[in-house]
């Protein structure tokens, strides 16, 4: 079976490689995106099911790259992941959009099943 | 094949059938898109209540939580509220207006509770200490205010300036430095403490790096030279902390922020980061959480202090600090700095003053001359020395008689000033003349159930005894023993924390600890305060103690009786420590109820009421259940035919009309069904079947005979508890329904007293399945309610659930299983729903529970044994028949 395609998008390379670690140990092996232009590239060459997406980054921000995203493949769920606690920034990208809007700290299990909430979701 | 007949059949078919397939595809699409928007709210509005008792919750105190915490429910329930008013967009576009307006307005209002304080105040950014009184202690920090009060009422303290709360704001608000610390303590899951020391030293490190502001150098140093201009020469400083929120009411921060002692000229800008840096560090950090304080609270000032060239110093506690009957003075006295002590690396010597004697009315009731391993000094340009004493001067009373009663004279002033004990921290010159280096308020402990001197339980073995009661009190635990950095990391809860010296660092372990052992150091350490303050039995003095009680597993410390006992000695341990939650007053405290009062109360009660409308939502749940009513009429509403055909509910009949309704959003029929009414029959819906053979497969026998008690708890609640008759469900939302597809099914129900929702997939590939169950209510008081809901919950967690319990609440869920299994676990949930109907009613006693329990568990199995339900052949209507390709 064809597990769920994930692609995880956050400039602080530490969190980014340890979600990744912990994620593929749950069986979900993800691809990791360090800004916004790696992240649409990646989009572009294999829309992925799920996207995990910071709202901070340098250049691009989060909700310009949500924007772009569900513009080009409207199936492609997108979560944002962010330490920013921010209602307006949760409205903004769910009317983008966004599957969900999640603040962090996260744990991983709260994580894992928001992911395949929204693959699910994708797929219905 | 198929795409060759498909094509054919269009070629057959005339453009006018060609446009009718096309608008009922059309239909089914918009129905489609319809039961998506419905099911995404469902789904919000479970997160947002679960959420909600998440906030219950920590109201009712039985969690830690902190800011962070509190930021984080506040957004994701507000995203929830958001994603309900959003899909019921979609459901009834421009409609229901006013509703984001008052989601808007709410939210302001949140945020307003939960941003940090900007307060920008003009206040210099540096203060002479003689200007410094108790009333700027907003602005100069309580330790700098109270010894500025000191001064001021003619006690002696040293000269010097205090770099203020605007100082320390200016500090900060350059480069954005603020954000980024907001940003980083966000992120950060604090409650490990690998997670919390990585925080710590990534913002210690930020803030060391960080360039000052011209505008604040050119003041610090301004202030050092007007200070070196009034006396013989440009002196040496101690650089302390006096943070905004320490030595307030029940937070001592006893020793948890950065010193520097015998600072010039050269060196000060770098002490200042030094200390503002502390305000980040582990033990501080872990100390702020656990008090309920706000980073944002803290401003970090800095009192810069002209070094006393001590030839003795210690700390005064003007009462006993661990006997609360006592109130002779405790004086503690060492050769050189009193940093020796309060640092806790030297035992050092201790006299009680009684009161009501001779000269003053004091007199020496005690002395205890320690053997003075080491002296700290000055050294010559920056920092300190340590110098090993001569067994002669080791020996040697660092004061005098006569000293000790001038001393204890002078501090019974600073007792009577702010008319409570003190805990004063002092040093003496060459000269004899003695200088006041700080006051704080001594927190007592409270009496204890257990007298002082506890007996010695018979046949126990003594691991090892004597010392001092730094922190009265036993507790048991395994040893652990903390040498390096390392063992921080391993630190367990609930272990008993051994070391050889009573390091101020180490409180960061003691919201941890049941208790602590140290080979050195004194009830008037920085350590031992923090110990007090968290009610952890600590003693101090216990030679060797890292040596002696290493790899002993379980033990007792018995502070009181200062012995350390093998394994749990249940005759000494009282109550356990309450778990860490912030305390009732505390500020993080504070914002949760000011948050929750927004979030959590429902006034929005009847739904055919003409106030059941969006400007009276008052709360984020007032908005959920505005939302879910209207969702609910939405998709149950005959609108246009199509509609009503194809996407509302249909009552279900199993040969008779049910109460349950269907909406099938796409495959869960086997053929359309014209009407209002589904037969049973004519489901294609695998996990509906299962949940609705798990109802049926044994009938329901009533309501369980209650106890008196039962019943009288329940015509009590009747009267009283909203939650029984939430809100008068309008016709609308009393409707019990099925969601369903092929392959998923959503049912919302209520029975009895109670509400459920379950949730499920179960199709083909099994990573995709899951079950989640969320269950709620009532009729009987709390506590039954909730016994009910934990027993739920261990049945289901037999059998593979991840179960979840707040009060009355259980959520459960399950994933990752084959399609059978799913199934047969659906069977369970359906039997459950119905048949623990009132039997919170029965949960009194607990034989009957635990009877209960085992006979539900007996039947979920018979049940889940059972055939499974099969979806009959999935049929064609007639028109089609034709063209039916099977």
């Amino acid at each position: 079976m064809e597990a769920v395609d994930v692609l995880l998008v956050d400039d602080e390379v530490e969190a980014l490689e340890l979600y990744g670690k912990r994620l593929a140990r749950r069986g979900i092996p993800a691809r990791l995106a360090r800004n916004a232009e790696e992240a649409l590239a990646e989009v572009a060459s294999r829309p992925p099911d799920v996207v995990v997406l910071d709202v901070r980054m340098p250049g691009m921000d989060g909700l310009t790259v949500l924007a772009e995203i569900k513009r080009r493949h409207p199936g492609v769920q997108v979560i944002m992941l962010t330490g920013h606690a921010s209602v307006e920034a949760a409205v903004q990208g769910m009317e983008l959009g966004a599957f969900d809007y999640l603040v962090k700290p996260v744990a991983l299990e709260d994580l894992l099943q928001k992911i395949l909430d929204a693959a699910r979701a994708g797929r219905g | 094949m198929g795409g060759l007949l498909q094509t054919l059949r269009h070629w057959w078919q005339g453009p006018e059938e060609q446009a009718e397939d096309a608008g009922t595809l059309a239909a089914r699409e918009a129905v489609r898109a319809r039961g998506r928007d419905f099911r995404l709210l469902i789904a919000a509005n479970s997160q947002a209540l679960r959420i909600m008792a998440e906030l219950e919750e920590a109201l009712a105190g039985h969690e830690p939580f902190g800011m962070a915490w509190l930021r984080a429910r506040a957004v994701a329930v507000s995203a929830a509220v958001f994603q309900m008013i959003h899909r019921l967009g979609g459901l009834a576009p421009g409609r229901h207006a006013g509703l984001r307006e008052r989601f808007a307005a709410v939210n302001r209002e949140i945020d307003a509770l939960l941003c940090p304080q900007c307060v920008w105040d003009e206040t210099p950014l540096v203060l002479p200490l003689s200007e410094v009184r108790a009333s700027h202690a907003p602005n100069c920090g309580g330790k700098m205010a109270m010894l500025g009060e000191l001064g001021a009422h003619g006690l002696p303290v040293p000269q010097g300036f205090v770099i203020t709360a605007a100082g320390y704001r200016r500090f900060l608000a350059a480069g954005d430095l603020q954000a980024e610390i907001d940003r980083l303590i966000q992120s950060a899951d604090v409650e490990r403490l690998d997670a919390l020391m990585a925080l710590s030293s990534g913002l210690q490190n930020m803030i060391l790096a960080a360039p000052l502001p011209e505008d604040l150098s050119a003041a610090i140093l301004s202030a050092y030279d007007g200070l070196a201009a009034r006396l013989s020469g440009p002196p040496q400083l101690a650089v302390r902390s006096s943070a905004l929120g320490e030595d307030a009411a029940g937070a001592s921060f006893a020793g948890q922020y950065h010193s520097e002692l015998n600072v010039g000229r050269e060196g000060l800008l770098d002490s200042y980061r030094s200390v503002v840096a502390s305000k980040y560090g582990v033990a501080a950090m872990a100390y702020r959480q656990s008090k309920g304080l706000r980073d944002e609270d803290v401003a970090m000032c800095v009192g810069c202090l002209c070094m006393v060239p001590a030839a003795a110093g210690g700390v005064v506690y003007t009462q006993s600090p661990v006997d609360p009957d006592d109130d002779a003075l405790v004086v503690t006295a060492t050769p050189g700095l009193p940093k020796a002590i309060v640092d806790g690396g030297v035992t050092p010597d201790v006299f009680t003053v009684a009161r009501g004697g001779e000269a003053d009315g004091l007199s020496i009731r005690s002395r205890e001359i320690a053997h003075k391993q080491v002296r700290l000094d000055s050294r010559e340009g920056e920092g300190l020395e340590r110098r090993e004493l001569s067994d002669a001067e080791a020996g040697l009373p660092a004061l005098d008689d006569a000293a000790v009663l001038e001393l204890a004279a002078m501090c019974l002033r600073v007792e009577d000033m702010f008319a409570e004990a003190q805990d004063i921290e002092w040093a003496r010159d060459a000269a004899g003349r003695f200088y006041l280096l700080q006051t704080r308020a001594l927190p007592r402990q409270a009496p204890r159930p257990q007298a002082a001197a506890a007996l010695r339980p018979e046949g126990v073995p003594v691991l090892a005894e004597g010392g001092v009661t730094a922190s009265g009190g036993a507790a048991a635990g395994p040893v652990h023993v903390v040498a390096k950095e390392a063992d921080f990391l391993t630190f367990p809860r609930g272990g008993v924390l051994v070391v050889e010296t009573s390091s101020p660092r180490l409180a960061a372990l003691l919201s941890r600890a049941s208790a602590v052992v140290a080979g050195h150091g004194s009830a008037a350490g920085h350590l031992a305060s923090v110990a007090r303050e968290f009610g952890v039995p600590a003693l101090f003095g216990v030679a060797d103690a890292p040596r002696v009680l290493a790899g002993a597993g379980t033990v007792t410390v018995d502070a009181d009786g200062r012995a350390v006992y093998a394994g749990s000695v249940e005759s000494l341990l009282g109550a356990g420590r309450d778990p860490a939650a912030p305390p009732p007053d505390s500020p993080v405290r504070r914002v949760l109820e000011a948050v929750a009062g927004l979030v959590v109360p429902l006034s929005l009660l009847d739904p055919d009421s003409p106030e059941f409308a969006p400007e009276n939502c008052r709360t984020l749940h007032d908005m959920t259940r505005y939302c879910h009513e209207m969702a609910v009429r939405e998709m149950f509403e005959s609108g246009d035919q199509a509609a009503a055909a194809a996407g509302t509910g249909k009552r279900l009949a199993v040969g008779r009309a049910t109460k349950y309704w269907v909406v099938d959003l796409g495959g869960g029929f086997l053929r359309e069904i014209p009407g209002t009414s589904a037969p049973l029959a004519d489901i294609a819906c695998a996990p509906m079947l299962a949940v609705w053979a798990g109802m049926t497969a044994i009938p329901w026998q009533g309501p369980p005979a209650p106890d008196a008690k039962g019943f009288l708890a329940l015509v009590a609640q009747s009267a009283a508890n909203r939650d029984i008759e939430p809100g008068l469900d309008s016709a609308f939302a009393q409707r019990d329904y099925f969601l369903i597809d092929r392959d998923s099914c959503t049912l919302q129900a209520r029975f009895g007293y109670h509400f459920c929702t379950v949730d499920s997939h179960a199709g083909g590939r099994p990573e995709e399945n899951y079950a989640a169950f969320q269950f709620k209510g009532g009729a009987a008081d709390m506590r039954r309610r909730t016994v009910r809901a934990e027993l739920v919950g261990r049945i289901l967690a037999r059998r593979g659930f991840i179960t979840e319990v707040r009060g009355d609440a259980l959520f459960a869920r399950i994933e990752n299983r084959p399609r059978e299994e799913l199934l047969r676990l659906l069977m369970v949930l359906g039997h459950l729903l119905v048949h623990t109907r009132q039997i919170d009613m029965v949960m009194g006693e607990a034989r009957t529970a635990a009877a209960w329990e085992e006979k539900l568990d007996r039947d979920c199995d018979a049940v889940a044994a059972r055939e499974l339900p099969r979806p009959q052949r999935r049929t064609r209507g007639a028109d089609t028949a034709a063209n039916d390709k099977d």
